[in-house]
């Protein structure tokens, strides 16, 4: 992630510098409103806030719904056909493989606001969301070959990790409006672009293990290890309300909720996979993809986000969704 | 002047001596070589045409016996046939190579106390080109190598599917055939026929489908993929068919050198042959019926529900040839197999000084490991398989016994004794076999190579569709019942319309299966309607054709060779 890091920091720069130039040298005039037109709570404020993020990548969920395809085409699917004609006596599943997908995120911010109105502020901003679910995820098929034997096939994956990363510096518009002798409402809105990263990241340990009355071998193990990252620019637009209440002098607490559309629509980065003692790593472009799996018990076709640029066939876009409804609480403190 | 003249004429007959030879003819006939052929750890993977969920596997070292005989009169075009048994996990060494191939044979005179001595060879096929022979991995000569032999879990996970499956088991036959040839230039374009014995069907089909489509064993259109395989053969056809440099050689073009396959007994498509055996044993023209007169138990298809275990067991006959009392033709191979264990034996039937090759040497396979455990206990169960498989693959103890004999010229007398896992010759090796039908991660995992399966047939089919094919139909062996060949065949409705086994001809031992194929069999074989497989009758063969009829079968498979177009040269 070294170099998508580097990709995305020298962007955020020259996105984030014109901003701040730009509102140091807004004329004078422009800015010489008072405290009173402010709200009487000073032309500057300088807004920290933490929250809640409701967001469905769903193109990066695929990957979850993917690999619990899969295991279930490979090992549930499969059983049921060797159970249906007569080649295993019965089988069981214990455990959970199904990984956890992205359907939240903690995102923090920073903003700077200046009031040129009692009713109007612009903002510069900055947000950082992250979120990368880890799993441990255990599942142990048991299947009676014979009366006499056993074998014992578990899938362990651990780490099983989705993750998802976002920086967002933006410019917004606030109305507010003040109730009562305290409580100010607001509507906003704001812009930018969106940075965002997203990694995918699965360790596997299959084993088989044959069991029978006085023995256990363990018959075979392998390790998979499978590594996706990727990185991109896209857009980001947010339209929301807030209400802030002043605690103490000069500083505010504040509630918002709102609705964000975040949006990339193209992202690269490097993957590796190794196999046992087969490495490979790659740098790709992802897409979602589909293959077909086709196996004695039926044909499956699966479609899969991946940055590998020769695996799987019909390629579309993949799309890095963040958007969603959101909540945030924070202080603002003014200046 | 008179000088001059003496030297003219004897230069004019010089030269019409010479022209009496074609240039092929004055070749130098090549040396025997009997040894080992070092394989190194292969990467593969099956996979169901998912790429990220495919199973990644990575053999072990192996050192593969060979065993070259030099054809009598070597020239250009002297085809190299190729032996092997089949087993899987049996031993070339102890069944084609002593069995009336080569220039010396186990004698077939069992009943009047032959079989139990190497003696010339009258028919030996070297009047017809080059022999090879190779021993499977982990059978007869060969071993694999691996760190912490001594560990027997370690061992027990060497028989798996990285080591045997009947792809890879193709593949390593096709590197050993490769690096032979690379390594003899002289012999690189000469014509390369499979001979295949038993479970050797299975081989033959997977070797010459590899090496007629190998393109598509490394661009995952396939489901075992061994990119370093292909790169091999790739290479291989860069020395053979320069003109085709940088492109994808085409199976027609192929065909020129590995245009014939000799399959003796096959299996080829044998969950088809042993259902279709199944049915024929059952009718009331089966030989059991014979059986039982014979044995004095009248066969009953409702009270024997399985018609090979009433021969075996109710019978006490050999299912190999069921005229013979059990385990007839298994003593063949297991007298070869102790006769082997000699190093006069050995030096005779390969034609080399067995001394000079390092690899026998116990100081030289310290690495080495060839069962799981010492004692190597036998099961007379497969779990799991039906009584057939069982019939098939379950052999006499005897055979895999450790070769501790403690006598003058054996093979521990001369190359050191070995450590307890490690042997010099097994002629059944049941750990590969086991390996190859139940321990086998890849059939854990559904994909679908075992030999039995039909992909097998399907894929012979296509092969028959440009090479020349022989089979042996032995009348007296029930382990594979050449009769059902042909009605097997025709259950591959997907690819064929018919399927005629026509018994009479002007040969000495007729028979020809000709196969009708439906016009969309193969798209990539545009025009395919008909072909003929030779199959003549051997009405007293056991299933080692070459042991029960060894003229016959050499007669007819030279003939045969020479009406396909490789004739005398």
């Amino acid at each position: 992630m070294t170099t998508g890091k580097r990709r995305l920091l020298s962007p955020m720069l020259m996105i984030v510098v014109p901003f701040v130039c730009l509102w140091l040298a807004l004329p004078e005039a422009l800015l010489a409103v008072d405290n009173e037109k402010a709200g009487g709570r000073g032309r500057f404020r300088l807004d920290l806030y933490g929250g809640l993020s409701l967001l469905n990548p769903g193109d990066m969920n695929q990957i979850v719904d993917y690999d619990t395809s899969v295991r279930e085409f490979t090992y549930d699917a499969y059983f049921d056909y060797l159970r249906a004609n007569g080649m295993i006596l019965s089988w069981s599943e214990d455990g959970d493989g199904a990984g956890r997908k992205i359907r939240h995120a903690f995102p923090f911010g920073i903003r700077v606001r200046y009031a040129l109105l009692d009713f109007f502020a612009l903002s510069v901003g900055f947000e950082f969301l992250r979120r990368g679910p880890n799993d441990s995820l255990h599942v142990q098929y048991t299947r009676r070959e014979t009366a006499a034997e056993t074998y014992l096939e578990t899938l362990d994956t651990s780490p099983y990790r989705l993750e998802t990363r976002a920086y967002w510096p933006s410019v917004g518009i606030h109305f507010f409006k003040r109730f009562g002798k305290a409580l100010d409402a607001e509507a906003f809105a704001a812009g930018g672009p969106l940075f965002a990263e997203c990694s995918y990241e699965s360790h596997r340990t299959y084993v088989w293990t044959i069991q029978g009355q006085g023995y256990a071998w363990e018959t075979f193990k392998s390790e998979d290890h499978l590594a996706e990252d990727g990185s991109g620019i896209g857009i980001s637009l947010e339209v929301g309300g807030r209400l802030s209440l002043p605690v103490r002098r000069g500083i505010d607490v504040f509630l918002e909720s709102g609705y964000a559309y975040q949006m990339v629509k193209s992202l690269s980065g490097e993957g590796s996979e190794i196999k046992g003692e087969t490495e490979k790593t790659w740098e790709g472009k992802w897409r979602v993809k589909s293959e077909t799996m086709t196996t004695p018990w039926g044909t499956r076709i699966l479609r899969f986000p991946t940055n590998y640029e020769t695996g799987g066939t019909g390629t579309g876009d993949f799309r890095l969704d963040l958007s969603g409804f959101r909540i945030r609480i924070g202080a603002s403190l003014g200046f | 002047m008179k000088r001059r003249g003496s030297i003219g004429w004897s230069l004019y007959l010089a030269c019409l001596f010479l022209s009496l030879f074609p240039p092929g003819a004055r070749a130098q006939s090549l040396p025997n070589e009997a040894g080992y052929m070092a394989i190194e750890p292969v990467s593969f993977y099956f996979h169901f045409g998912g790429y990220f969920n495919r199973l990644e596997l990575k053999s072990s070292r192996a050192r593969i016996w060979y065993s070259f005989q030099s054809a009598d009169r070597n020239g250009p075009e002297t085809p190299l046939f190729v032996f092997f048994n089949g087993g899987p996990g049996s031993a070339t060494s102890c069944g084609l190579m002593s069995m009336y191939t080569g220039r010396y044979t186990l004698d077939n005179r069992i009943e009047t106390g032959g079989g139990t001595s190497y003696i010339d060879n009258p028919y030996s096929w070297t009047g017809r080109g080059h022999l090879l022979y190779i021993d499977a991995r982990q059978t007869g000569f060969s071993y694999n190598l691996t760190d912490s032999v001594q560990d027997e879990g370690k061992r027990f996970r060497e028989f798996n599917a990285q080591n045997f499956n009947s792809f890879f088991d193709a593949a390593d036959f096709i590197r050993v055939l490769l690096r032979f040839l690379s390594s003899h230039p002289g012999l690189m374009n000469h014509p390369v026929i499979i001979v295949g014995e038993s479970y050797g069907g299975v081989r033959a089909t997977a070797m010459l489908y590899i090496l007629l489509n190998y393109a598509d064993f490394g661009n995952g259109r396939e489901t075992f993929q061994d990119p370093a395989l292909v790169a091999e053969i790739r290479a291989h056809w860069e020395s053979v068919f320069p003109q085709y440099s940088g492109s994808v050689v085409p199976p027609e073009v192929i065909v020129r050198q590995f245009g014939h396959q000799v399959l003796i007994q096959p299996a080829l498509s044998f969950r088809y042959q042993e259902e279709a055996e199944d049915e024929m044993l059952r009718r009331p023209d089966s030989p059991l019926y014979r059986i039982g007169e014979e044995a004095g138990v009248p066969y009953d298809p409702g009270r024997y529900p399985d018609p090979l275990s009433f021969v075996s067991d109710v019978a006490k006959r050999d299912l190999y040839i069921y005229t013979k009392p059990l385990n007839w033709m298994n003593g063949f191979f297991g007298n070869a197999g102790v006769l082997l264990r000699f190093i006069r034996n050995l030096s005779l039937v390969t034609g080399v000084d067995a001394a000079a090759i390092p690899g026998l040497y116990a100081s030289a396979r310290t690495a080495a490991y060839r069962v799981i455990t010492t004692s190597y206990p036998v099961s007379s169960a497969i779990p799991a398989v039906s009584p057939a498989t069982r019939a098939l693959f379950v052999t006499p103890a005897a055979l895999e016994a450790p070769d501790v004999r403690r006598e003058p010229g054996d093979l521990e007398s001369v190359f050191g004794v070995l450590q307890p896992w490690d042997r010099y010759f097994i002629g059944t090796n049941f750990n590969a076999n086991y390996a190859f039908h139940i321990y086998n991660v890849a059939l854990v995992r559904g994909y679908d190579v075992h030999s039995w399966e039909p992909r097998y047939g399907r894929m012979f089919l296509k092969n028959v569709a440009l090479v020349n094919t022989f089979i042996t139909n032995a009348a007296l062996d029930l382990v594979v019942y050449a009769a059902a060949l042909p009605p097997a065949l025709s259950r591959h409705v997907e690819l064929l319309d018919s399927v005629n086994h026509i018994a009479g001809g002007g040969e000495a031992r007729p028979g020809q299966i000709v196969l009708t194929y439906r016009p969309s069999a193969f798209p990539d074989l545009p025009g395919l309607t008909t072909r003929t497989i030779r199959f003549p009758i051997y009405e007293k063969s056991c299933h080692a054709v070459s042991l029960t009829q060894p003229q016959e079968l050499f007669t007819d498979v030279s003939e045969w060779l020479r009406q396909s177009g490789l004739g005398e040269r």
